[in-house]
C-alpha cells in the first residue's frame, strides 16, 4: 500500500524512508498529532537535509500520507 | 494560469522579530508543500541573515498598536527585550525555531536565501557578514528573473 503510493509520487522506499514513517506514525499514535518539521529533524534520526532528499514534495506531508495518518495540523 | 503554487518568493524588508517571522513561516510552509522557495532579503530584514544580529531582532514595542501597550511603556528601557523574551518563549512551547535555527531550517530544506545588492552597499556590508547559507548578494533584476513563473510575497 505505502509502496504504491510512494511510486505515484514518484520515490522508491528504502530504509530510511521507512524511519522517517515509522517514526511520524508512531509520534502521531503518541501524541494525537504528526511532529513539526522542525522536531522530525532533530529526533527522527534523519536531518532536515535529508528529508527533502527522500521526499523532496514535502517530508512530513507525504510521510505522514505514507504512514496512513493525517498530515500535520501546524503551521510548522 | 495553474492553480497550484509551485514557487514563491518572499521579499523580507523588515528587520524586527515580528517583521521576519512571518516570512521565515511562509518560506517554510511552502517547502513543506513541496513548493521552491526563494527569500531575498532587503533593508532591515537583511538583520535576519546577519550572523552578528540575527540572534538579536526584537520585537518593536513602540509604534506598534497591535501589541496593545501604551507607547510610552513600550519605549521604557528593556521592554522590547522583555516583550521579545515572552514571545520567544510561547514560540518555543509551539517547537517556532529561534530565527538563527529557522534560517538553518530553510536552508536544509533547499530554500534559496538571498541579500539584496542594492542594500548591502547602502550599509557598506560585505559577504563575510552573512550566514554561509546564503545563496547570493542579487539586484532587483537577478530577484525578478528568478521569480519568474511564480508567486512574489512582499512583507
Amino acid at each position: 500500500m505505502a509502496e504504491e503510493l510512494a511510486a505515484k509520487e514518484g520515490i522508491t522506499l528504502t530504509d530510511r524512508h521507512w524511519l522517517v514513517i515509522r517514526f511520524m506514525r508512531q509520534r502521531y499514535l503518541d501524541t494525537g498529532d504528526a511532529p513539526t518539521i522542525r522536531s522530525l529533524g532533530k529526533e527522527s534520526g534523519v536531518d532536515v537535509k535529508e528529508l527533502y532528499k527522500l521526499f523532496p514534495k514535502g517530508p512530513a506531508k507525504l510521510a505522514s500520507k505514507l504512514g496512513g495518518i493525517p498530515k500535520p495540523h501546524g503551521c510548522i | 494560469m495553474s492553480d497550484t503554487i509551485e514557487k514563491v518568493s518572499i521579499i523580507v524588508s523588515k528587520g524586527s522579530f515580528e517583521g521576519v517571522y512571518p516570512a521565515l513561516i511562509m518560506a517554510n510552509g511552502a517547502r513543506m508543500e513541496g513548493i521552491e522557495a526563494n527569500v531575498f532579503f532587503t533593508f532591515f530584514g537583511m538583520d535576519a541573515i546577519n550572523k552578528a544580529r540575527n540572534e538579536h531582532l526584537l520585537v518593536a514595542t513602540v509604534g506598534n498598536p497591535g501589541l496593545h501597550i501604551p507607547t510610552m511603556v513600550g519605549g521604557l528601557p528593556g521592554m522590547a527585550s522583555l516583550v521579545t523574551h515572552q514571545m520567544e518563549k510561547k514560540m518555543e512551547e509551539l517547537d517556532f525555531p529561534p530565527i538563527p535555527e529557522f534560517i538553518q531550517l530553510l536552508a536544509d530544506s533547499g530554500a534559496k536565501l538571498y541579500a539584496c545588492k542594492a542594500s548591502v552597499d547602502m550599509f557598506d556590508l560585505k559577504r563575510e557578514d552573512f550566514l554561509d547559507d546564503l545563496e547570493g548578494i542579487i539586484t532587483v533584476g537577478e530577484f525578478y528573473k528568478l521569480a519568474a513563473g511564480g508567486q512574489i510575497i512582499f512583507t
